[in-house]
């Protein structure tokens, strides 16, 4: 039984790699295996890499001062950030909002199995973030050490606990956030609030690493002192990675303790918030003129409700809207100072310009409303099908939602470079062109990937949003189209100028953005009427 | 009102309707019976133009579907066997988002809302999101909106399922209503004798082909539409 359950899990979470839903027929093993040799490039090559760069950075020396201890409690901290960071909205969603606990709970299955098979899901996420912090640090600390037993020892004991806290510390989290949904009425705008603030520390430390990096370094024997002085569990849970058995035993111990109690805990409210309609108060319908809308208005309305109702869409798809103005003010306050920087590549204006856009056009991935819109309808496609609107206008709202939250913070930040940047008046212009330009083209791309590889047949909104094609391709299609925006002027700097440079692409953004509108209005409406 | 013509659907290999041909007049209540997986829903789902069909046609007050889908779509209302509606609105923001696509005035919107939601008590809940719904209102709320705009044909599937016996009464008498008025009903059912008191016309459908239809005399005769139907699907 639970077998079945971890396995309908598994292939609710990685559906798209083995189920081709345009086709409607299982993929093919080789393409099995290319999604899943490309998803463990991602996680492994890239987010690994980065995390084998730092540990390299630390280890060395903080083995040969002896503190090891120290750079196991750093790394193991940060990959504690990493997994719960990266897993809580997911815990909340999967144990407490699944579109199936009702369809399970009414099946002759022991709650304890539910809960068993969805906990295991949460481990399972949970541990492939934080082991992909840690797993780096493990592996260079024991090539620093010479691969010796306690160190292998320590690292396994590291691992075991590191991602069992983070399973803990992300159902806990996940408890609480059921806990205060069920009790508050705005809950999307809340949980969104509630995560910027999340994020917006995130970003403070992640901005300031390198210079704590540098100042860890530069006085490791003083901030160990400290750490061992003052807060003697951490050297201890230190301790745990250099293998000293001790450490292993009490954390190891007290991790299953905190597993075993957040398992009551859980498995006592599971069935509670899961089934609970919400403790908000009803509202009293008072009857009102209503005002009449056009069809656009009337769907462009409909577009905007959808949004507001989720905060997984919110957070997943407009952080952006926070960042790309943010681009712009840091390049307002700090335009000096990246204008030198970028002066590293090479003279004129030529070469920051065209690292301005193409760092604001990858911003721009960061708004993809547009990409799961129309997996997001769902089983409420029927209702679209069968009323006299014209799916050209659906489209049209859909594009307008995404354009409209992508081009207002675009140019806000484009303001604030232009009135920074003080370049030639013709390269400037052009500059704002191509980067509008490119954020038409990128909303109807997000549109196009959204038609072509809509996914109707879901039952968590978490897979449209975070798992779905054609937000894979929103982000890294656009960020790809970003870098071959800025790299390409590289090779061609000797041939052109940059005013030109921005003239040219802005004619094949144009060109590109025809092709997209042409198909996403021709086949792509037809294909809305058939999903 | 509405000509179904040699209407083929397959999905792959399997045929899940097979030539069939339907004629509904206006003033008719027209029932659809048959077997789970005969082709009702997706007979109906073609009328209404959410299926696309390899043969055949379907017009609606003359205007095809296939040609002319917007039209058409403008002249009916089509309610699904499983009302999945938009969660993330209020029961009254929805009425209004479909009232906006018909084009409905402010003032008669608001009659047609109070007067079908005082008929099915829903009133006070129409301020909730339809997330708290439980099936039955959603039901109703479907209803409504499918009454919202005075459809000339009104096409249902299982329209009954959920509903308690106050309001399947309530929606008996709306659709006699829509028929007394010149508009036509097509829908569904597995209740028989439901379709046997309130339909003027029946066909009955297996394996995706029409195996009888005409008014109730002429299907049923003196025995009664369970026997008839239990005796066809035998054949």
């Amino acid at each position: 039984m639970l077998r079945s359950l971890l396995s309908k899990q598994f292939m609710e979470i990685f559906r798209s790699y083995f189920y081709d839903s345009k086709k409607n027929k299982p993929r093919s093993k080789a393409k099995m295996i290319f999604y899943f040799a490309f998803f463990a490039f991602l996680i492994i090559g890239v987010l690994g890499g980065m995390f084998t760069f730092l540990s390299l950075l630390l280890c060395g020396t903080f083995v040969s001062l002896g503190l090891g201890w120290f750079y196991y409690f750093l790394m193991g901290s940060l990959s504690i950030l990493l997994g719960t960071f990266g897993s809580v909205f997911n815990t909340f969603q999967s144990l407490y909002l699944a579109k199936d606990n009702d369809l399970l709970l009414s099946m002759p299955i022991p709650v304890s199995t539910i809960m068993t098979a969805r906990l295991l899901g949460v481990y399972l996420l949970g541990t492939m973030y934080s082991a992909t912090a840690l797993i780096p640090a493990i592996i260079v600390y024991c090539i620093n050490t010479k691969w010796a037993i306690a160190s292998i020892i320590g690292g396994i004991s590291m691992l075991l606990f590191v991602t069992l806290f983070v399973f803990v510390l992300s159902c806990l989290l996940g408890f609480i956030v059921a806990k205060i949904s069920t009790k508050i009425k705005n809950k999307s705008f809340v949980t969104v609030l509630v995560s910027l603030l999340f994020f917006g520390a995130y970003y403070f430390f992640y901005f300031k690493a390198q210079e704590y990096v540098s100042a860890i370094l530069e006085n490791a024997l003083i901030y160990g002192d400290i750490v061992k002085n003052s807060a003697y569990p951490l050297y201890l849970f230190g301790r745990v990675g250099e293998g000293d058995a001790f450490s292993v035993m009490i954390f190891i111990a007290a991790v299953l303790l905190l597993c075993a109690a957040v398992f009551i805990l859980i498995s006592r409210s599971f069935v509670k918030i899961a089934t609970s309609s919400g403790a908000a108060k009803s509202n009293t319908y008072k009857e009102k003129r209503a005002k009449q809308k056009g069809k656009v208005a009337t769907l462009l309305s409909k577009e905007f409700s959808r949004l507001y109702s989720s905060s997984l869409y919110m957070l997943n798809s407009c952080l952006g809207i926070l960042f790309i103005p943010a681009l712009g003010i840091v390049f307002l306050l700090k335009g000096d100072l990246l204008l030198s920087a970028f002066s590293f590549f090479g003279e004129g204006s030529g070469i920051p310009l065209v690292l301005m856009a193409a760092i604001l056009c990858m911003a721009m991935s960061m708004v993809d409303v547009g990409a799961p819109s129309v997996s997001l309808e769902g089983k409420n496609m029927w209702i679209l099908q069968s009323l006299p609107v014209d799916m050209g206008d659906v489209i049209t709202a859909k594009l307008f939602v995404q354009l409209f939250l992508t081009l207002i913070p675009t140019v806000f930040s484009l303001i604030c470079i232009v009135i920074a940047a003080k370049f030639p008046i013709f390269d400037t212009v052009l500059f704002v062109i191509s980067v509008l330009m490119f954020c038409l083209m990128m909303s109807l791309f997000d549109i196009f990937a959204s038609i072509k590889f809509a996914n109707l047949n879901y039952t968590n909104e978490l897979v449209p949003i975070k798992q779905g094609l054609s937000v894979f391709l929103a982000i890294f299609g656009v960020w790809g189209m970003a870098i071959a925006f800025g790299g390409i002027y590289f090779a061609v700097a000797k041939y052109i100028s940059v005013g030109w440079y921005f003239a040219a692409s802005s004619a094949v953004f144009a060109a590109v953005s025809l092709i997209l509108y042409k198909w996403i209005y021709g086949r792509g409406k037809e294909k809305l009427k058939t999903l | 009102m509405l000509k179904i013509e040699n209407l083929t659907k397959k999905y792959g290999e399997k045929c899940a309707v097979d030539s069939l041909s339907l004629h509904i007049k206006s003033g008719e209540i027209y029932g659809f019976i048959g077997h789970n997986g005969a082709g009702k829903t997706t007979t109906l789902r073609a009328v209404c133009g959410i299926l696309q069909f390899d043969e055949g046609e379907i017009t609606i007050d003359g205007k095809s579907i296939k040609t002319d889908a917007l039209e058409c779509k403008k002249k009916i209302a089509y309610i699904p066997d499983n009302p999945d509606l938009y969660d993330f609105m209020s029961g009254i923001r929805y009425l209004n988002f479909v009232a906006d696509i018909y084009g409905i005035p402010s003032d008669i919107r608001a009659k047609r809302i109070s007067k079908y939601a005082d008929a099915f008590e829903i009133t006070n809940d129409l301020a909730n999101p339809i997330a708290s719904y439980s099936h039955g209102m959603k039901q109703k709320l479907a209803i409504i909106a499918a009454w919202i705009h005075e459809p000339k044909l009104i096409i249902m599937d299982e329209p009954f399922v959920g509903l308690d016996p106050k309001a399947a009464h309530i929606l008996k008498g709306m659709m006699r209503e829509v028929c007394d008025c010149g508009g036509a009903i097509f829908f569904s059912t597995h209740v028989l004798e439901v379709a046997e008191k309130l339909c003027d016309e029946i066909a009955i459908i297996s394996h995706g082909k029409l195996i009888k239809n005409g008014t109730m005399e002429e299907v049923k005769g003196d025995e009664s539409l369970e026997d008839v139907f239990l005796e066809l699907e035998a054949e």
